[in-house]
């Protein structure tokens, strides 16, 4: 492996189908700054997402210790018959993005409207609950339906006057879904899409020297 | 007897989760609970009794359905499974790890975190270059 191949790659090096070294080495710092913008974005949505769920907890907790009764909002009250308001949708294949969508607001916004986009298809209902007949969740984002008629706040699992802290830790629980962790994921996953070119990169480049 | 909830779109997927009652409780109430025809729930409330045994069927049935997009675990739960958390690989659904009341967030368990220390360290530059 000595001398005479040697002395070939490296009057040949510096250049791996057609990226020379100073190529190699300025792409991999332009992928490594785009990384460390991710990580900087992953940190922050990680604090956001502690500080929402502890505003949560704290509410949640409040709302506990004012409960006439001294009833306990807690499993007992689960409706068991629940359906998802909150989805989410994965968007785009290769680099799998997520996006939560409410049907709640989607239903209270457009009451009766009648959207121009497909139909529903599907014939049984909870037909897209059941693992079995439910499709794999990718493809690009489709509008939520306004199929929904009626649509239960689950708050309302609780009784009709709840303490204002119980609307409280709703409305921190619903924005931690809708901002950190749809937020985290997807920087997670742009990261991991991120971590595998950087290896190709490092290994070009390892190649080149 | 409230009012019937709406099926969900066919194209949307669940967030499970995998916590206390407390931050089940919360996101709940934050609508992102269901029960299927079988009457499985897309959560498992974490106590005192619950097994390790039952959070990793839990956790394998969840990242096995595919009507699940996220899988929300709280951190000090996903320590106890610390061997199926990180040797799980697949882009969907993805897992989440989340502080939970009596367990702050520490980012020394994080999954992602650990992931950054290693792209840095010097071993992974010196794998990269053999």
């Amino acid at each position: 492996m000595a001398t005479a191949d040697g002395a070939i790659r490296i009057s040949e090096s510096h250049t791996v189908k057609g990226q020379s070294h100073k190529d190699l080495a300025d792409r991999l710092d332009e992928l490594f700054e785009e990384y460390l913008g991710l990580l900087n974005d992953y940190t922050e949505a990680r604090e956001q997402l502690s500080r929402d769920l502890s505003n949560g907890f704290m509410s949640l907790a409040q709302a506990n210790f004012t409960s006439p009764n001294r009833t306990r909002y807690g499993q007992d009250y689960y409706d068991e018959r629940m359906q998802a308001l909150k989805t989410v949708e994965v968007e785009s294949e290769a680099a799998v993005q997520f996006k939560t969508a409410t049907l709640l607001s989607s239903a209270m916004e457009s009451k009766g409207d009648e959207s121009a986009g497909k139909s529903d298809s599907s014939g049984g209902e909870d037909a897209g609950r059941d693992p079995k007949k439910s499709s794999k969740p990718e493809g690009h984002a489709t509008s939520i339906k306004k199929e929904a008629k009626t649509v239960t706040d689950p708050i309302r699992w609780f009784g009709v006057l709840v303490p204002p802290a119980l609307r409280s830790a709703q409305g921190h629980f619903t924005a931690t879904v809708d901002g950190p962790i749809q937020q985290l994921v997807n920087k997670n996953k742009a990261m991991e899409v991120l971590e595998i070119e950087i290896r190709r990169t490092k290994k070009k480049l390892s190649k080149v020297l | 007897m409230a009012g019937r909830a709406p099926i969900p779109n066919k194209s949307s997927a669940l967030i499970s989760m995998i916590a206390d009652e407390d931050t089940v409780t919360g996101f709940l109430l934050a609508g992102v609970g269901n029960v299927d025809l079988r009457r499985k729930t897309n959560y498992l409330i974490v106590d005192s009794k619950t097994t390790v045994k039952a959070i990793e069927d839990a956790f394998k049935e969840f990242t096995t359905k595919e009507d699940i997009a996220i899988v929300l675990i709280s951190q000090y739960v996903a320590n106890m499974i610390r061997f199926l958390v990180d040797s799980y690989n697949k882009p969907v659904p993805a897992i989440l790890e989340i502080p939970s009341k009596d367990h702050p967030y520490d980012p020394t368990h994080d999954s992602v975190l650990s992931r950054v220390k290693y792209l840095f360290s010097a071993e992974s530059v010196a794998s990269g270059r053999r």
